[in-house]
This record gives C-alpha cells, sequence and structure tokens, in this order.
C-alpha cells in the first residue's frame, strides 16, 4: 500500500496553514537559516554533496556537484537564481510551493545563497503565476523585515537580496542558459555548453547556479539533518523524496510526495490516485513531463538485477525512482505523469504535443525550429485526415535527425515523445492513416475520448 | 499611449533592482503591458532609451514572448490551456465552444474579449485550466460552458474581474488566507 512521505510538501493543503511569514515561523522556519550562517561554507557545500540529493528540475543533476563546478577563484560575484519557470507539460508541483508556501523557498534561497557565497539571488517566475508573483514579493519584504533576507542575515556578516524577476509564456526559459539569456534582458535563447556552463560562465558571464524550487526547498533539510542522513532517505542512487504531479485521466489527480523507491508506480495510480476512470483501462503513462519517452501498459521489460539474474517487470512494478525509469528507457524527468487511457488517440496526443515543441522551440537551432514544426503539421495532417502511409516512418525520420544537433535539451525533449510514440503506437497510426485512405475524410479513431487537437 | 510619471518611477525602480540595468527589460515591458494594455512604437523607444539599448532589442522581445501583445486585447483575456493533460479534460472542445458561444473566435479580440489558446498553465492536476485577467479558473470542463461564461459574467459585474496589474495589489490588499493562495 502506497502512502505519502511529506518533506517538501508538509505545509501544503494543509488545515489552518497560510503563506505568512508568522505560521511559517510558528513551524521552526527560519531557524536552519540562522544556524547555517554561523557554519562553515567549504563544510556545507560538503554536506550536499553527500546528500547526493538530484535536481528536481527535470535533469536530475547533482546538485551538491553543480555547487562544487563553481568558479570560485575567477574574482566575479557569483550569482544564484532560483528556477521557478515550471512550463513542462504534466508538471505542476512548485506552482504550490509557490502560493502556500513561499517562505520556504526563500529560506532554501538564502541557505544556498550563504552557502555559495552569492553576491545576490534571483527567483525567475513564469509571467502566468500573476498571484504567484505578488506573494512571493510580499514573502521577501516581510522576510526582509524580521531580518532574513538583505543586509547582515540574521545577524552575520552576510548580506543578499533577492530580485524576483517574470518570464512571459516562454517554455525554453526553463532551460537554464535560456533563463540565463532572459534575464540579462534579452531573447531567451539558450547558449552553447561550452563554454557557457552556467557555474563559470553564467548570468553577465559570472559564475551562477541555477536551481528548481523544490531543489531549493531541500537544502535547509539537508543542512540540519547532514547529508549523510538525507542520502539515506529512500533509495541510495535517488535520495529524497519525489513530489509527484498525477494528470489525466485517473480517478483523483493530484501532487503526491512520495520517498524515492518505496511504492511502484502502479501503487500510486491505483492506491493513491484511485485508478482508471470507471469501465476504463490505462493505455499509456508519460512518466515525467511530456519531454520523457511514453511507456505502453502493457509493455514489459527484462531487467538486470545486481546479482546478474534477469527480472521481467511490468510497467505497474516499476518502482518509483530514477535509476528504475533508466533501465525502461525513459526519465522520471520533473515527476509530472500524464495518464491516458483506452479512450485517447495515440495520434492525437502526439499532435497535441508537437504542437507545443513547435509554439516553443526558440527559433535559433534549424534542426529543432523546422523538425518541430514539420513534426506537428505531419501529425496534424494525420489527425484531420490528410495521413500517408509513409507520414509514419518520415516523422521518425525528422525526430531521428534533431537529437544530437541542438543547442539545448529542447530538441531532444521534441523528439523523443515521437520517436517513442512512433514505434510503440506504429500499428494505431497505420491503421488511422490506413482507415482515412479507404474511407476519405477524417477517420478518426472509434472512442469517446475528447478531441486533443 | 501615455507613457506617466508614475510608469517611469516605476520603471526607475526596477532598474536600481539588478545589478545591470538591462535585466529589468522584462519586468519593465511586463509594467507597460499591464498599465497600457499593448506596446506601440512610442512604448518601445521608451523602454529601449529606458535601458540604453538599440530599440530592435526591445522589438525582439516583443515579438519573441507570447505574453507580450502590439495590439490591444479585450478587457476580459480568456487564455484556455490547450496541453496534454488539459485537452484530455476537454479544453481543447471547451475553448472551441466558448468561443462559439461568446462570438469571438480563438486568437482574437471581439468586443471586450480576447480568447486565446495557450502552452501549458502549470496546474495539470487540476485540469482543465482557464485564465481570466489575473485569476485561475480550475477544472472547467466542456460541459460546463454555460457555467462558466455565467460566472466570469458575473464577477465581471461585480468589478472582481477588472484586469489588475501584477505590480497592484489585489483588491483588498494580499490576504494570506485568501483562495488565491491556495494556487
Amino acid at each position: 500500500m502506497a502512502t505519502e512521505h511529506r518533506i517538501i510538501y508538509k505545509h501544503i493543503d494543509l488545515e489552518g496553514w497560510n503563506a505568512s511569514i508568522d505560521k511559517y515561523i510558528s513551524d521552526g522556519g527560519y531557524s536552519i537559516l540562522a544556524d547555517t550562517v554561523k557554519r562553515d561554507r567549504a563544510e556545507l557545500c560538503a554536506e550536499m554533496e553527500k546528500s547526493k540529493l538530484k535536481g528536481r528540475g527535470g535533469a536530475g543533476f547533482p546538485t551538491g556537484m553543480k555547487w562544487k563546478f563553481l568558479d570560485r577563484k575567477s574574482g566575479k560575484p557569483i550569482y544564484l537564481v532560483c528556477n521557478a519557470d515550471e512550463s513542462e507539460p504534466g508538471t505542476c508541483k512548485d506552482r504550490l510551493l509557490i502560493y502556500q508556501d513561499p517562505h520556504s523557498i526563500i529560506e532554501g534561497i538564502m541557505c544556498t545563497a550563504y552557502a555559495i557565497n552569492a553576491a545576490q539571488a534571483f527567483i525567475y517566475i513564469r509571467g502566468e503565476y500573476i498571484n504567484g508573483y505578488r506573494i512571493l514579493v510580499n514573502a521577501i519584504e516581510e522576510a526582509k523585515a524580521k531580518g532574513f533576507v538583505g543586509d547582515k542575515i540574521c545577524g552575520s556578516d552576510y548580506s543578499c537580496q533577492i530580485t524576483v524577476c517574470r518570464g512571459a509564456g516562454c517554455y525554453v526559459c526553463g532551460e537554464e542558459t535560456g533563463l540565463i539569456s532572459s534575464l540579462a534582458g534579452g531573447r531567451a535563447y539558450p547558449r552553447i555548453k561550452p563554454p557557457y556552463f552556467p557555474a563559470v560562465m553564467g548570468l553577465y558571464d559570472c559564475p551562477t547556479v541555477v536551481n528548481n524550487v523544490e531543489t531549493l526547498c531541500w537544502v535547509p533539510k539537508v543542512f540540519k539533518l547532514g547529508g549523510e542522513n538525507v542520502s539515506k532517505i529512500g533509495c541510495p542512487l535517488d535520495p529524497g523524496t519525489h513530489v509527484w504531479g498525477v494528470s489525466g485521466q485517473v480517478q483523483k489527480p493530484g501532487r503526491y510526495e512520495i520517498e524515492t523507491g518505496s511504492c511502484t508506480l502502479g501503487e500510486l495510480l491505483y492506491d493513491l490516485c484511485g485508478g482508471p476512470l470507471a469501465g476504463r483501462r490505462f493505455k499509456a503513462i508519460i512518466p515525467g513531463g511530456s519531454s520523457m519517452k511514453i511507456l505502453r501498459w502493457d509493455e514489459k521489460f527484462s531487467i538486470k538485477q545486481p546479482n546478474g539474474t534477469m527480472i521481467e517487470r511490468k510497467v505497474e512494478d516499476i518502482p518509483l525512482d530514477s535509476a528504475s525509469f533508466m533501465q525502461v528507457g525513459t526519465a522520471i524527468g520533473s515527476c509530472g505523469i500524464i495518464v491516458m487511457d483506452n479512450t485517447v488517440d495515440m495520434p492525437e496526443a502526439l499532435a497535441n504535443l508537437s504542437a507545443f515543441y513547435a509554439h516553443e522551440s526558440c527559433g535559433q537551432c534549424t534542426p529543432c525550429r523546422e523538425g518541430t514544426m514539420w513534426m506537428s503539421r505531419i501529425t496534424r495532417r494525420i489527425c484531420e485526415g490528410g495521413g500517408r502511409l509513409e507520414d509514419v516512418d518520415l516523422l521518425k525520420n525528422v525526430a531521428d535527425n534533431i537529437c544530437g544537433r541542438t543547442i539545448c535539451a529542447l530538441g531532444e525533449g521534441a523528439a523523443w515523445p515521437v520517436q517513442s510514440n512512433v514505434s510503440k503506437f506504429r500499428d494505431e497510426y497505420e491503421r488511422k492513416i490506413a482507415a482515412q485512405l479507404s474511407q476519405g475524410g477524417l477517420g478518426r479513431a472509434d472512442n469517446n475520448a475528447y478531441r486533443l487537437i | 499611449m501615455k507613457i506617466t510619471p508614475e510608469i517611469e518611477k516605476k520603471c526607475d525602480e526596477l532598474m536600481g533592482q539588478y545589478p545591470k540595468k538591462k535585466s529589468a527589460a522584462m519586468m519593465m515591458m511586463h509594467l507597460i503591458q499591464e498599465k497600457c494594455g499593448y506596446f506601440d512604437d512610442e512604448a518601445i523607444l521608451f523602454v529601449a532609451g529606458k535601458l540604453g539599448v538599440e530599440p530592435i532589442e526591445i522589438y525582439g522581445m516583443l515579438t519573441f514572448y507570447p505574453m507580450f501583445t502590439q495590439k490591444p486585447r479585450g478587457r476580459i483575456h480568456i487564455k484556455v490551456c490547450r496541453t496534454l493533460s488539459c485537452a484530455l479534460a476537454g479544453s481543447v472542445e471547451f475553448g472551441r465552444e466558448l468561443a462559439e458561444k461568446l462570438n469571438c473566435p480563438v486568437g482574437s479580440t471581439s468586443g471586450i474579449y480576447t480568447i486565446e489558446f495557450v502552452e501549458c498553465l502549470g496546474n495539470c492536476a487540476k485540469a482543465a485550466n482557464v485564465q481570466v485577467n489575473d485569476r485561475l479558473f480550475e477544472g472547467v470542463s466542456r460541459e460546463g460552458v454555460e457555467d462558466f461564461i455565467t460566472k466570469i459574467k458575473t464577477l465581471d459585474a461585480s468589478g472582481d474581474l477588472e484586469p489588475k496589474s501584477a505590480f497592484d495589489k489585489p483588491q483588498g490588499g494580499i490576504d494570506v488566507n485568501s483562495p488565491a493562495y491556495k494556487g
């Protein structure tokens, strides 16, 4: 039986909780920051590394390593950026932290800023979170008045301001170098690594750490409990908890915080989310935000155990941790699960996502700009009755030619759904196109789902 | 378009919050968009002048970010999320039906309404989501189009839907117990 283990989401939807600083302080808030500013910076960074915590924004890069790579010898100021530009379809975990528990983010930012000795911190929040922006600004003012942000934090010598910047409806701002370009005042064009590794040449070409909201909320926990103890929570390869945002066709969609490896995908979807809608059955899930490769619900995988033996694993038996999802050829990304049941026409679902990527490509790299547009056009024509049998291979060919040929990962993010969808549901595409060719006109799959495009 | 002294004062304040003033571009553009409704040449030249950059840079940002516009929008700006989680809950059909009922095609402005399909609004677990000015309506369904229209018309009649800038506190100030704080 799956159960939640709330560490980051401790205050979310809690009876009687609100976003004020008084509430946060009444639950011991900012006490960790007060202790942190008395500690040695190198020791704090070492704790983070020991925790083996992975970033929660999608790429899953170890946070301690990210801090370690900071160019501390350059003499340039170091900047900290909180990435609150949550825009991966299916991901909705940061929103509630911003709206309901802004002080936990601010404490996380200030602890991190102290540990990396940042000259200034920024929060880059997506433009659509209008009230979220007001809430953060209000919370920063409250924290400033009490000496937790600004000059001489908690009576120490360390001073750091937090500035909140709003995005304006652009997905690629979630990519760290794109975010940096936007924050510097321009189009959100991602920059090529090398040389533009944020840790060396980030904002204003100064060393910069860009961390996700949820990652920053972990920082005070790591400093308090110690890296060693945090590394023992959940699965050793991916310690801590993940906030899974489950959306789509389940009884109880929602956000569930689960200790890594403590339950399986099936337990999450059946026990906590209540299973499929009445009279339906699961067909496919996208595990970690729309960019990750899709899983067919009836797929089976051969998994090599540590002792060398092979076991067969069904999709519902995949444990909820990053390593287990890697073993089945996909990734947990930002933990936004999108569930689709037997009423969903897969070509339509793919057309919906391809339209998203075509809209969001920043246009710098030809393979991505042209590729996402053509993938969108081809999937759309398959849905609208103009599909050709060779379109299935054409789609895959376009996707294959994007991967590895772009500055940022948006290219892969757009290609993976196409590659996995077309190869795993090829029969459905071929059937749909064949039906259209034989009947003419709209050959929509016979089901009762909503139109998706 | 009139750039008032208050707007200019606020712009100076925003520029002071960044180590380099050019970084204030996003926030200044939001301010002007929300106070003036859209960008004309005068507004572009004003921002460029303030930041000390070429106007083409501001024009480049204006055309890059979907939230900025060069055309005036309706007083009631409806953004329907069309991305997968919301689409699975019927948002695409919701948007089309809403457009038909309000007699305002998706992607256009007609009278007091502007209706747009937008990409993921970041509240997938409560699909389908629709944002109207600075308010989020979650859990809408295709079957609820009529109810939704009644709701926004009632809110508009009482002045609760009045477009408010993110730089202004919501009516009644910041109330940490309000439903808006629940996300």
